[in-house]
């Protein structure tokens, strides 16, 4: 049945019903693995790099998928190609292009006659590490100085976390998802309400 | 040219137009219901249930489509991909700005009942009384009193969630059971009880269905939340699921779609309204429609437009309008002024269900003892907001990246609290709308220009807002408190009223108190228009009881052949 049919019914038919995860779990679907993708909006040279930023970000973990396993840089690729005014683009692309500098990556990454090159991981490490692992008043300050690469890198985390989570595997499989509670309780424990994951709705 | 008579017109299918539809056919009278939009059957809701990760852009949308709204995105909330089919093409219908202006507007059957916010609270007679009391405006031709009875009529059929209080400015509404608070909403409510004799937290009064009752056609709120789609269980109020159905079930309506009324045909002789002229907004014939009572609820903009557009010999400025008032005194609610909170030590608590309403505090200013008197603005306001858990904490935004920070951003956020201010807005005579006939649009219709903003008492009393917001999150112990205050223009509230006031004076107004148009007494307007001040709280109720009433009136008046 199809997923969206099925709500469909639900809604429709058993409207009173309170949705069990029974019924829910017919709905689940499959995982799809990582697909190969070629850029709408980045340069192949922006794209590589903020493949290995995601990757650290949120890494492939125990019984977890990572954000390379749900696609993030393809959608967020996507969904700049698709929604961002050309203002948004520009900034986007200069502000990658200053974490590209910072990173000292050369202008070609498939020189003729040579190895494709690749950066050592713990370079996309300590560039992390300087921008994103801060306690706030150091925030506050590269905020203050307007730190273009600062503002980028904060801005890839909260689209990988965003495109992470409203990724159906994440988004059905991992978080908790309910999509028609059929109830509303105020104060519960996480423990009984979820089990210690965050709602994905 | 094609016509054909009705006992009653009505104009507009909104939360008002479904009331007067649903009222006259059920008493008998054979109701034309004209929309200038496309047709929507309830249940005809295309995104309702979609999850993210069900639209390419997962609720985003592209640039072309950014374009032809932009104004109707000046909201934030809007035109994301699972509504922005309920809100017009700012290009196909466009309107002017002396002074910027929000102007929110769906244009299909059901109107802005699709997507309102559902939260409902009566007017008490500190609204009523308040022009009378401090000069701003005219007094209103009713009371409270008037009102209490339909406002009962209205809140049984369609239902509205909430706790009684007990509070005379906020009168109790007829309730189905509340939804309920969650911890930190409970604790802030017992903060506010602890800290101040004035102030009380309560949970948000909505059009849903919370109870046993039966509602036709209807079922009991889900929690999905996604009211802003159009819901498949009718669990809030709208016109589709409710209002509309239960007129076509009386075999008195005829619904008629893409039907633009751009005029009220008044006769010199007869001292009457006969019908309206329309345009079809697909083929772009016209039509006359006659009948012997008309009622306007195409919401205050476009029924002052329509009033402004039906000139004859005896209303050479609009009918109605020899008071000159038509258009003028346009209200809304200045809000997006609050406080922020994080709230700490509820780490182990969380909630079920997505609550698809908030929190409310009653007005505490003002309330015409001197205990409440403030001596640098007239009126008050309410706050709305909630608590919840989103995003990452202080601490988790330390960990930066990596297996640490999956982790957490796989649990749930920490606690914050938040809530805003609905001030009211005082009646200006310069704050108004005019049509310009150099602009016109695809149908040939003078299009609207707005001229009005926020004045001093609102912008004073914003500070208070700010101000008593950062103090009670405060006082009840919570954590980095932050205060904003976003300046939109007016329209942002969404509850544009005003335009052809109710009154007790033919020379100040442009309605009596029966909602009839003053020296036509065969034309109601009872949407947003009819508003001779604005309260603090959210109309749509008011309007609904006030439809309800003048429906009543005009189904007498029929009956008896006075019209």
């Amino acid at each position: 049945m199809n997923r969206r049919d099925a709500l469909k019914n639900l809604g429709l038919s058993l409207g009173y019903v309170i949705a069990t995860p029974t019924i829910l779990s017919m709905l689940q679907s499959c995982t799809t693995p990582e697909e190969k993708w070629t850029p709408l909006f980045f340069s192949d040279k922006q794209a590589y790099v903020l493949q290995n930023l995601v990757d650290l970000i949120l890494p492939k973990t125990k019984g977890i998928p990572g954000a390379l396993d749900v696609n993030v840089p393809k959608f967020i690729d996507l969904y700049t190609s698709a929604t961002a005014t050309d203002e948004q683009k520009e900034i986007y692309k200069t502000g990658l292009d200053a974490v590209i500098e910072e990173l000292g990556i050369p202008e070609e990454l498939n020189p003729p006659n040579e190895k494709p090159f690749t950066l050592e991981p713990e370079k996309f490490d300590a560039i992390l590490s300087k921008y994103l692992s801060l306690t706030k008043a150091e925030r506050l300050a590269y905020a203050e100085q307007e730190n273009i690469v600062f503002e980028t890198l904060m801005k890839i985390r909260d689209q990988t976390v965003w495109a992470y989570k409203s990724s159906k595997e994440i988004g059905k499989n991992v978080l908790a998802y309910d999509p028609i509670p059929g109830q509303q309780k105020g104060c519960v424990s996480v423990e009984k309400a979820t089990g210690g994951r965050a709602w994905s709705l | 040219m094609i016509k054909e008579h009705y006992d009653a017109i009505v104009i507009g299918t909104g939360i008002s137009g479904g009331w007067a539809a649903k009222e006259l056919c059920e008493g008998g009278l054979k109701t034309l219901v004209l929309e200038r939009g496309r047709m929507v059957k309830h249940g005809d809701y295309p995104t309702m249930h979609n999850d993210p990760w069900d639209t390419e852009l997962r609720g985003g949308t592209t640039t072309e489509d950014q374009e032809r709204q932009e104004k109707q995105s000046r909201t934030g909330y809007t035109t994301s991909a699972e509504s922005k089919h309920w809100f017009v093409d700012d290009i196909k219908h466009p309107y002017n700005e002396t002074k910027r202006f929000d102007w929110m507007r769906g244009y299909h059957v059901g109107g802005r009942s699709l997507t309102w916010g559902r939260q409902s609270y009566r007017l008490s007679d500190l609204d009523f009384t308040a022009n009378l009391k401090d000069g701003h405006g005219v007094d209103w031709p009713i009371r409270y009193n008037d009102l209490a009875p339909w406002y009962d009529y209205v809140e049984k059929y369609i239902g509205v969630s909430g706790e009684a209080l007990g509070i005379p400015h906020l009168p109790d509404s007829i309730f189905s059971p509340a939804m309920e608070l969650n911890c930190v909403e409970e604790e802030f409510k017992s903060q506010l009880a602890n800290n101040y004799e004035d102030r009380l937290l309560t949970i948000g009064r909505v059009a849903h269905i919370t109870g046993d009752h039966e509602h036709k056609g209807r079922s009991n709120c889900q929690f999905r939340n996604r009211c802003i789609r159009g819901c498949p269980y009718g669990g809030y109020f709208s016109s589709n699921a409710s209002t509309l159905p239960a007129a076509e079930a009386t075999g008195n309506m005829t619904l008629r779609p893409d039907s633009i009324v751009h005029e009220i045909i008044y006769d010199d002789s007869l001292k009457k309204a006969t019908g309206v002229k329309v345009i079809d907004a697909e083929t772009k014939e016209t039509h006359i429609f006659t009948a012997d009572i008309i009622f306007s609820c195409a919401s205050a903009i476009p029924s002052a437009s329509i009033l402004m557009q039906s000139k004859s010999e005896r209303f050479p400025n609009g009918l109605g309008n020899d008071s000159g008032e038509l258009g003028h005194n346009i209200m809304d609610h200045h809000l997006g002024a609050g406080a922020n909170a994080v709230v700490e030590g509820f780490e182990d608590q969380y909630y079920k269900g997505r609550r698809p309403n908030g929190i409310y505090i009653p007005r505490f200013r003002n309330l015409g003892d001197k205990a409440t008197e403030r001596k640098d603005f007239l009126r008050g306001y309410g706050y709305q907001g909630g608590g919840g858990r989103y995003g990452i904490s202080e601490h988790v935004a330390e960990i930066g990246y990596g297996e640490k920070f999956k982790e957490a951003i796989l649990k749930p956020g920490p606690w914050s609290m938040g809530i805003m201010g609905f001030g009211e807005c005082l009646p200006y005579h310069d704050n108004k709308m005019t049509l310009d006939y150099d602009k016109l649009d695809e149908w040939g219709l003078p299009t609207v220009t707005f001229d009005a903003e926020w004045k001093e008492n609102e912008l004073i009393m914003r500070e208070d807002i700010k101000q008593q917001a950062a103090e009670m999150l405060e006082k009840a112990g919570f954590k980095d408190i932050t205060t904003y205050d976003v300046q939109h223009a007016p329209g942002i509230g969404i509850h544009e009223m005003g335009t052809a006031r109710m009154g007790r004076d033919p020379k100040t107004s442009v309605l009596n108190a029966n909602n009839q148009v003053h020296g036509v007494p065969n034309v109601y307007v009872t949407d947003g228009a009819c508003m001779t001040s604005a309260g603090c709280q959210n109309p749509s109720l008011t309007y609904m009881a006030l439809t309800a009433r003048a429906a009543q009136h005009a189904i007498a008046q029929f009956k008896s052949n006075k019209v």
